[in-house]
């Protein structure tokens, strides 16, 4: 068991009162009409699935039940911070680096 | 006013003050426990009849209220004439983050959600004060009337704090949980809103559905205590 930060609540919970929801920071495209199948294919279904760094969507489900983004690792577990819907986070990396999974190590070097 | 008063066309089925003499008193949704209580133990059911539990020595309480008028209030970017009309109708300040405000024992105004807010009072009262607060707001505010989707447990007593520990997993040590916060939370899995009333004694508002289970749970939890 381990404690998440709710922004909205502005406490740690245990994580029982959360449910992950899944990747965060999807922008819905501008004009689905002028998209191919594929790219429609992609937005709607394909997730990445990353090793290391990753942002999700998740909700305090038995708490404020409000949406909120979480930066976590998703080998080590460790959650790097959560912030409000609408928000964003740079957490000095490379944008690129939780789809390699290099976050990690240079994290713990 | 009669204008707003007239919106509000459910009503038949609440209960209001010039009403309430004729109309049976709303079973709670522990009712059924009581008359067992009263025929299995010394300590009987409370004063209403309503499920009461207490052990000898005084150290925890366990009880029912009756049932009580609940109304949930949401209000996003009009927040502002939502707290106006709260303050003009009951005197009451719109409560910040986990924090609640009361008037008096029967009226207390709990935060929910950055949005939400649950306020309780005698349930008839709640249809008169439905109308006053929909007269005057003014803009995109929501109440809805769910008194009748809740129970709420009264849990006290100088063990109280013991039998919180091992049901829920907040902390409730009173530098963290003192009185006037209120906490949605899961007690036992079901979910809950917990809300230290005064030092020692605490207020649970659960799920009609999940009233008889959280009870049974109580009950047990503070058979340590020989709750009876």
């Amino acid at each position: 068991m381990f404690l998440i930060h709710c922004p909205y609540c502005a406490e740690h919970r245990e994580e029982d009162e959360f449910h992950a929801v899944g990747q965060a920071h999807l922008p819905r495209p501008p004009d689905p009409d002028a998209m191919t199948d594929e790219q429609w294919g992609d937005y709607l279904y394909f997730r990445k699935n990353p090793r290391g760094e990753h942002r999700e969507l998740w909700v305090h489900a038995a708490g404020c039940r409000k949406y909120f983004n979480v930066a976590r690792n998703t080998q080590t577990y460790e959650i790097y911070a959560t912030y409000k819907v609408g928000d964003t986070l740079d957490l000095g990396d490379d944008p690129q680096a939780g789809a390699t999974g290099s976050a990690l190590n240079r994290r713990s070097g | 006013m009669s204008n707003k008063q007239a919106d509000v066309a459910v009503m038949d089925q609440y209960l209001r003050a010039d009403t309430a003499p004729a109309m049976e008193r709303p079973r709670t949704a522990l009712a059924h426990v009581a008359p067992a209580v009263r025929h299995a133990s010394e300590s009987g059911a409370g004063d209403d009849g309503n499920p009461a539990r207490h052990t000898a020595d005084g150290a925890l309480s366990l009880e029912e209220k009756p049932v009580t008028g609940l109304l949930t209030l949401r209000a996003g970017a009009h927040r502002e004439s939502l707290a106006t009309a709260l303050s003009a109708t009951l005197g009451l300040v719109l409560p910040e983050r986990l924090s609640s405000e009361s008037a008096g024992n029967e009226v207390c105004v709990r935060w929910m959600s950055p949005d939400e807010w649950l306020l309780s009072c005698p349930l008839q009262d709640a249809f008169d004060l439905e109308c006053r607060l929909r007269s005057a707001i003014d803009g995109h505010i929501a109440i809805v009337n769910v008194s009748g989707g809740y129970s709420i447990l009264n849990l006290s007593g100088s063990a109280a704090q013991n039998v919180l520990k091992k049901s829920t997993a907040y902390d409730v040590h009173p530098d963290n949980f003192m009185p006037g916060k209120v906490v949605n939370t899961l007690m036992a899995k079901a979910q809950v809103v917990l809300r230290c009333v005064e030092s020692d004694r605490y207020e649970i508002i659960v799920r009609r559905s999940f009233a008889d289970y959280l009870w049974l749970w109580l009950q047990r939890a503070g058979r340590e205590h020989d709750l009876r």
